[in-house]
């Protein structure tokens, strides 16, 4: 049995109660009773019908103890790990200090450095013609001059 | 006119020890009661417009108790109607009689839809809400089959 709600009053109409209108235009209003048709039809507002269900939402009344329901609903935050990383790996990094952040960082440049260091001397033995834009580079044959064998400087290269 | 009429008995029950009883508006349809077509086709459109209102002539209902004259017709009934100077069938399709009857609703104006001689609906649709049992009812279904909403 689908319970309809009055039209006028904002109550509820169970089965064998109410009287249903059609009105020129179309509408359909549903009315608990006659009280509420009549009134509807004097062209009361029942807004400004004190026992009607719009009256006491357009007044707020009774309205006190819904708010307090309200305030005590708040979203949990949920702490979980995710298929890249377990829970304890990622609160780990979370709690890193800075300073040992810092090192970590200067380890990896120096390491970057040193590999590029190597790969530049790595290139110098394959390619002993190729000449850097502005650097001159001294062929290993030529040994007749007693020019030491600089390696490329350190911060020329990137 | 109701309230007024209302007031009588009591007013004047002192004087004239006789009282007469006042009957609530009864809304029948029968003879001569004007009517809404809720068409959209030609006839019901100009006939809405006419100078006379669409009235009913004549009720085919049944009705062993009543006379003759005193036939009337309800929701679903079959009717004969005068638009326009012309005759036509048709089926009352809203009432403003309150049918005791439930999920039955009131309307307010009485509505009717034209048909032609073998129950078919003369327009393609209805511009009114319907009462729902027009789906249930066989001989209704026609007229259920064009409507656009039901109530």
């Amino acid at each position: 049995m689908k319970l309809e709600i009055c039209n006028y009053s904002g109550y509820k109409i169970y089965p064998g109660h109410g009287k249903r209108v059609v009105k020129i235009d179309g509408k359909v209003h549903i009315y608990l009773n006659s009280k509420c048709q009549r009134s509807a039809d004097m062209r009361r507002n029942p807004r400004r019908v004190t026992w009607t269900v719009l009256y006491r939402r357009k007044h707020k009344k009774g309205a006190a103890e819904q708010e307090i329901k309200k305030r005590t609903r708040r979203t949990v935050k949920f702490q979980r790990a995710i298929t890249g990383a377990t829970w304890n790996e990622i609160l780990a990094k979370r709690n890193q200090q800075p300073e040992f952040r810092k090192a970590q960082r200067q380890d990896a440049i120096n390491a970057a450095k040193q590999a590029k260091k190597v790969k530049a001397q790595q290139k110098k033995v394959t390619q002993p013609t190729a000449v850097k834009a502005g650097k001159p580079v001294k062929k290993p044959e030529k040994i007749q001059k007693t020019v030491p064998k600089t390696g490329p400087k350190k911060g020329t290269q990137r | 006119m109701n309230n007024f009429v209302r007031l009588l008995p009591t007013t004047i029950d002192f004087i004239v020890h006789r009282s007469f009883s006042i009957t609530a508006p009864l809304y029948d349809l029968q003879k001569v009661s004007r009517v809404h077509v809720v068409d959209n086709s030609k006839l019901a459109l100009d006939g809405n417009v006419y100078k006379r209102m669409p009235r009913i002539i004549h009720c085919y209902k049944r009705n062993d108790n009543l006379t003759r004259t005193r036939l009337t017709a309800g929701l679903g009934d079959k009717v004969l109607l005068a638009i326009k100077g012309q005759m036509k069938k048709a089926i009352i399709v809203g009432c403003k009689q309150r049918v005791r009857k439930p999920n039955v609703p009131q309307f307010d104006s009485n509505n009717v839809v034209l048909i032609d001689d073998d129950g078919n609906p003369v327009g393609t649709r209805i511009l009114a809400p319907i009462p729902a049992f027009f789906r249930t009812r066989g001989d209704l279904a026609k007229i259920a089959a064009i409507a656009t909403a039901f109530v």
